[in-house]
């Protein structure tokens, strides 16, 4: 509708409605929950019965739900967006510091929880036994800075004759992993993630040795990188052991440094803080039979050549 | 001179018209067939028990029109989104119009494509393009329109899902362009420096993605299709500035061709290539 046209009553209690909806979908959300548009495709659905499957899964995926005889029930999704907040760093240090960036490291855990949380409610709401193929993926908008979004799509799937677990696992895993898994007898208990972000504010004795012309070790850097990757393993494993699993796989592990250089006004000496960003997902696994009979696997050498792909 | 015009849906040019009737041979012509198959996937729809009759495709550029969205409210761009998905309709149909005049039974691997061009501000072209297929052994395996099926599956997909005891009957899709509201400087006040949810962020991108969503499965439905598979959420922004976003919903509607769903388990293999 163009502007300069004026609405009709009938646009305008559309426009109203549309807001009292938007209103209640943000309240919503503000306690961690579903926005009303979720909750009303989700639950028409599981009243309707589920005429219809819908399933991010490859034909190939679906093919192998088939076999094992669980069903896609639909196409499942959490999501946040996340302000991340103000982050004091160190300027100007004589002696080098190594500390934890512990805003962003919440911010990080905070927004992956309530994206995860959305989209295990999704996957409650449809009485599902849980997640598969699910697409995890981290981005930013041009619209602010400092925004970050997590994003969890999946399919969410029903096992034959299992009663309905109190909440639907959610797994990391592909449709091949998933069936390969339950071939395997073991079973994903749920997703796991461990973020850490770290910073190393460099002092006058790591400037030097970076100024000098010998081979030497930054000792205060490699720390750092072991400190930050520590303290995020061991963040999923208490994940992992909060939900009695019996090890984590599947890991996505995403690594990365950056480096700032500044200095100061009357100052000879250059500054340089190194960030170091350390995020590992994963899918923690409990056993479903005691045996693990694991066939094995037929040696096969194909005629199309891999690495060209 | 008129009917080189393509009319809404109902008309495809006079040479595509001439192209598609020397492919599908006469009296004077053998017939032919053109695809964008590779040769494994030549052959497994082939083994499905499907030809190629020839390559489609519909096309149709677009004049998209405007709506004023509120500074500061999130909401559906309408007049967008009908745009968008009444212009990809227009190429779907005109690519099933082209794969009916072949006597096909549906079409395999479509790619479904939106480009713009310099020389319209507010144009765009769509373009569908695909390979269609015809059972061998006469069997129709149309849809509940009584035109051909589409299906963006590879030639492996498709003969994947046959053995599965399933046939695609159509691509569906669904999609919505939303305006993001800017944020007010009562908000910015509330959460500087602040690890906080931005709930209206997530709950304008959530609402479109999940009605987009919601028509693709609209869409399903209304083939009579039992499933969707392979559903993809594309993200957009077609040059309307940062704040507007098009989430399109794009999967394979698929019925059941068998009543037993039976599939072979797969033997564990290990690759022994590089």
């Amino acid at each position: 509708m163009p502007f300069w046209k004026r609405s009709s009553p009938e646009e305008e209690q559309q426009r109203v409605q549309a807001q009292q909806e938007a209103e209640a979908s943000l309240r919503s959300l503000q306690g961690g929950g579903l926005p009303t548009q979720a909750l009303r495709r989700l639950s028409e659905e599981t009243a309707a019965g589920h005429p219809l499957f819908s399933s991010d899964l490859s034909t190939k995926e679906f093919a192998l739900t088939r076999n094992q005889g669980y069903r896609p029930l639909s196409q499942v999704m959490g999501s946040s967006i996340y302000h991340v907040g103000w982050q004091y760093t160190l300027n100007y240090p004589r002696f080098t510091t190594a500390y934890e960036l512990t805003t962003v490291t919440n911010a990080h855990q905070q927004a992956v929880q309530l994206a995860l949380g959305r989209l295990q409610q999704e996957a409650a709401l449809l009485k599902a036994h849980g997640v598969i193929g699910v697409r995890f993926n981290r981005r930013e908008y041009e619209w602010g800075s400092n925004l970050l979004e997590y994003t969890a799509i999946g399919t969410a799937i029903r096992l034959p004759d299992a009663p309905l677990f109190p909440r639907p696992f959610l797994s990391d895993l592909s449709g091949q992993e998933f069936w390969t898994l339950l071939q395997a007898g073991y079973f994903p208990a749920g997703l796991v993630t461990g973020f850490c972000s770290y910073c190393v504010s460099a002092g006058w004795e790591v400037s030097q040795i970076l100024r000098s012309w010998s081979n030497q070790e930054v000792a205060a850097y490699s720390q750092a990188i072991y400190t930050a990757r520590d303290l995020a393993m061991n963040r999923l494993e208490a994940a992992a052991r909060g939900l009695n699993a019996l090890g984590v796989v599947g890991m996505h592990i995403s690594f990365d440094k950056r480096e700032n250089e500044y200095e100061r006004e009357h100052d000879p000496t250059s500054y340089r803080d190194l960030f170091i960003n350390f995020a590992a997902v994963g899918t923690a696994i409990i056993s479903r039979r005691p045996d693990h009979v694991i066939p094995s696997p037929k040696p096969t050498l194909t005629f199309t050549d891999l690495r060209r792909r | 001179m008129s009917s080189q015009i393509p009319q809404q849906g109902s008309d495809l040019p006079a040479h595509a018209r001439e192209r598609l009737k020397f492919m599908r041979g006469d009296a004077t012509h053998r017939s032919l067939f053109t695809s964008d198959l590779s040769v494994n996937e030549f052959l497994l729809v082939r083994e499905a028990g499907f030809d190629p009759v020839g390559l489609v495709v519909g096309s149709s550029i677009y004049h998209i029109g405007f709506q004023f969205a509120g500074y500061r409210q999130n909401m559906e761009v309408n007049v967008l989104t009908q745009a968008m998905y009444h212009a990809r309709e227009l190429a779907m149909t005109r690519m099933e119009e082209e794969a009916a005049a072949l006597g096909a039974d549906g079409i395999v691997g479509v790619r479904l494509e939106v480009t713009r061009h310099e020389w319209g501000e507010s144009l765009a072209e769509f373009v569908a393009i695909g390979t269609a297929i015809r059972s061998r052994d006469g069997q129709s395996f149309r849809n509940a329109r009584g035109m051909p099926f589409t299906s963006d599956l590879s030639g492996q997909d498709f003969w994947t899902l046959l053995q599965t005891g399933y046939r695609p009957v159509g691509l569906v899709m669904g999609n919505c362009v939303y305006h993001v509201a800017h944020q007010g400087i009562g908000q910015w006040m509330k959460q500087v420096g602040q690890n906080v949810e931005m709930t209206n962020y997530t709950q304008a991108l959530y609402d479109s993605r999940e009605l987009a969503m919601e028509r693709m499965q609209a869409e399903a439905l209304s083939l009579n299709a039992q499933g969707i598979v392979g559903a993809q959420i594309h993200e957009g922004n077609h040059g309307w500035g940062s704040h507007v976003i098009e989430f399109f919903a794009i999967g394979t509607a698929v019925i059941a061709s068998a009543p037993d769903h039976e599939v072979p388990p797969p033997a564990l293999s290990l690759l022994l290539n590089d």
